[in-house]
């Protein structure tokens, strides 16, 4: 077990809720107020980011009375105890890699829906997001993804986009 | 008021009426097991056809369309671990899990059957109830919805027993997200960070898809393949479940309808609170605290039959004082007024035929719901023999198309992606991430009632301990709290327990 990762799990825990609560805190000093009253459109949400900043501090204070102890097997997320049961090495090598991969998909699916139109860009991100999980890069496995996500992205955009209106973002030839 | 029970008997067993429920429980259940999609946008999509109907075809339709809808929801909750709807959260803790295990048929079996059930509760409240509950909900000021949303807060504690602080935090983020943008109270803009779009505030339901889908589509990716195959073991006898258990979670299922009921009757909360709020006591007053979470029935039971016995509840200040409880019940207040109705307390009495027509139509539609949910598990649950590979991504899509048509702005696909990212930081530093729907979904009522209360009383703070409904819910909150410890150390002993047995 990875126990040196383990065992600062809740210090990075703390200092990211910390690090949340202080920029959550910042942001609420651009609020203009024009009611008079002991409550303000910015009292709440300051006094629940203080409240967040105290609860990382107790995170910390935790992890430091426990001692950075190790945690068990119940302790650990249902995620994490699958990653150490994988013994495939190809496969621990796309657990590595697909969740930023995953949401850089995501963040460039988005990107191109308002350019490109949605059935090119769900075309593109299916065929990504498949040949990723599917963990296979040979052609065929790509053309056969290509195939599915073409499929697919022509289907999800006649149902929802043609047949129940939904509005949907299009290239200049409709699509 | 047998009388009037016939007519609406007469009205409503007509091959059209009875074609339109059918339909409508079909549109509802479908887009209610598409996460982001859901009964409103079944229902907007509907109602050109609803204006050429006859008066109870159309209704008719209307309420299969909002029966359907409420129930359809549990089926992606736990064939996917992906609500289709923020009133389905609490299913997916334990139905998922059930699912992982290989028991899909159980747990959608328990969940239609509990939904039932409990749309049947909130039915019987409507049909007996609703005038006197009605007048009960118009009691409800500031200061008593503010102390109910305190109180469901106090539910983070049963979400996130393995670490309080954690759950508290997460708890704070949730909260602080559904400040952002217009103020309820004054309309001043903040936590806006100058970008324009989020001063129409965070929507809910992108919020849910990106912690939910986006999570899970990672989560799913670093699993093992074997996990995902049990989970297309659809066989199940009856229902899934036993006598014993029917007896045994009897007392969670009339306990969680109540509270379904109890939230449904009043305006602006619904069934997502519900069904987090009745899952959390559930969990509390359990005998088995430790259970919850790791594939247990009564983790269905709760949040299955709170959500759809808010169903009844919300139409009781519909129909008996023209009070809309959330957006579906909003559409449907606009389709009465079309067809020349006036909701209100006169509307029982001038319009009776046509109101126990409506009661008739919301128990037949359970009915259908139940039937059509049953006979389609297999087909349900077969739909997850397609690779998860493939399946996941074209979920994920599904998703954004229906994030995008919650109001109708490809920006809630980036609010998708921002959630989804927090949603796997939390994860990976082992935050429980329910508790940011809860704040999320408590934060602006919690506000709003605090300030409108505090302007009322004129800055007075004792007009929370001054009223008898809000002293009585702060007792529970704090009762609630006070028992927390107690409950944090059963479980954390039980889990223990369980740990020194296998």
């Amino acid at each position: 077990m990875n126990s040196s990762k383990r065992s600062y799990q809740d210090l990075l825990a703390g200092i990211v809720t910390m690090v949340m609560a202080a920029f959550l805190f910042l942001i609420t000093f651009g609020t203009k107020s024009f009611t008079t009253g002991s409550i303000k459109a910015d009292t709440i949400p300051k006094v629940v980011a203080c409240a967040m900043l105290a609860l990382g501090i107790g995170i910390i204070l935790k992890w430091l009375r426990d001692g950075r102890r190790v945690q068990s097997a119940e302790e650990m997320s249902a995620v994490e105890q699958k990653e150490q049961t994988e013994t495939d090495p190809r496969r621990k090598t796309f657990q590595k890699i697909t969740t930023p991969l995953t949401l850089a998909f995501i963040f460039l699916y988005i990107l191109a829906m308002d350019q490109i139109g949605f059935i090119l860009s769900t075309l593109l991100f299916l065929t990504a997001q498949i040949t990723l999980l599917s963990t296979d890069l040979s052609l065929k496995s790509v053309l056969k993804s290509a195939l599915i996500a073409a499929i697919a992205a022509v289907l999800i955009f006649l149902v929802f986009g043609k047949a129940f209106s939904l509005p949907l973002p299009v290239n200049d030839f409709g699509f | 008021m047998l009388e009037n029970l016939l007519q609406g008997i007469v009205q409503m067993v007509t091959p059209l009426c009875l074609g339109m429920t059918a339909l409508g429980v079909f549109l509802g259940v479908m887009f209610g097991c598409v996460p982001g999609l859901n009964g409103c946008t079944a229902l907007v999509l509907a109602l050109p056809l609803t204006y050429k109907l006859p008066t109870m075809a159309a209704f008719a339709l209307i309420m299969g369309i909002f029966i359907g809808s409420c129930s359809g929801g549990l089926i992606s909750a736990i064939l996917l671990n992906i609500p289709g709807a923020a009133s389905n959260v609490a299913t997916a803790f334990d139905g998922a899990t059930m699912a992982r295990k290989g028991e899909a048929g159980k747990a959608l079996g328990t969940g239609i059957f509990y939904s039932f059930l409990g749309s049947i509760v909130g039915f019987v409240a409507l049909f007996f109830l609703s005038g006197p509950i009605a007048n009960l909900a118009v009691t409800f000021g500031p200061a008593e919805y503010f102390m109910l949303a305190l109180f469901s807060l106090t539910m983070v504690v049963a979400l996130s027993s393995r670490n309080l602080f954690k759950g508290l935090t997460t708890a704070c983020l949730g909260l602080l997200c559904s400040f952002i943008g217009m103020s309820q109270v004054d309309g001043n803009v903040r936590m806006t960070m100058g970008v324009r779009a989020l001063e129409a505030g965070i929507d809910l339901m992108p919020a849910l898809i990106g912690i939910y889908a986006v999570t899970e589509l990672i989560n799913a990716s670093r699993a093992n393949d074997a996990e995902y195959k049990q989970i297309t073991s659809y066989k199940i006898k009856g229902f899934g479940f036993t006598w014993q258990e029917f007896k045994e979670q009897f007392g969670n299922f009339v306990q969680s309808s109540l509270v379904g009921t109890f939230i449904g009757i009043l305006p602006g909360i619904g069934g997502m609170t519900a069904n987090l709020v009745a899952y959390s006591l559930s969990k509390s007053t359990s005998k088995h605290p430790e259970k919850y979470g790791t594939g247990y029935i009564g983790g269905i039971v709760a949040p299955e039959s709170a959500n759809n016995a808010c169903v009844g509840g919300a139409m009781i200040p519909l129909l008996a004082l023209g009070i809309p409880g959330d957006t579906f019940t909003a559409m449907m207040l606009g389709a009465l007024m079309i067809h020349g109705f006036q909701p209100g307390p006169l509307m029982m009495t001038n319009n009776a035929d046509f109101i126990y027509g409506l009661f008739v139509a919301l128990f037949i539609a359970n009915i259908m719901t139940v039937a059509l949910q049953y006979f389609g598990i297999r087909a349900f649950v077969r739909m997850l023999g397609i690779p998860k590979h493939i399946l996941l991504p074209v979920i994920m899509v599904l998703s954004l198309v229906g994030a995008i048509a919650v109001n109708n702005r490809l920006f809630d696909a980036w609010i998708v992606l921002a959630f989804g990212a927090i949603g796997v930081v939390m994860t990976k530093l082992d935050f429980p991430i329910t508790p940011i729907i809860l704040g999320f979904v408590l934060g602006p009522m919690a506000e709003r009632s605090l300030r409108r209360a505090l302007m009322l009383s004129r800055g007075d703070w004792l007009t929370f301990v001054q009223r008898p409904v809000s002293l009585v819910l702060l007792a529970a909150a704090i009762l609630s709290l006070a028992l927390a410890p107690q409950l944090i150390k059963r479980e954390r002993t039980a889990i223990q327990d369980a740990g020194r047995n296998a």
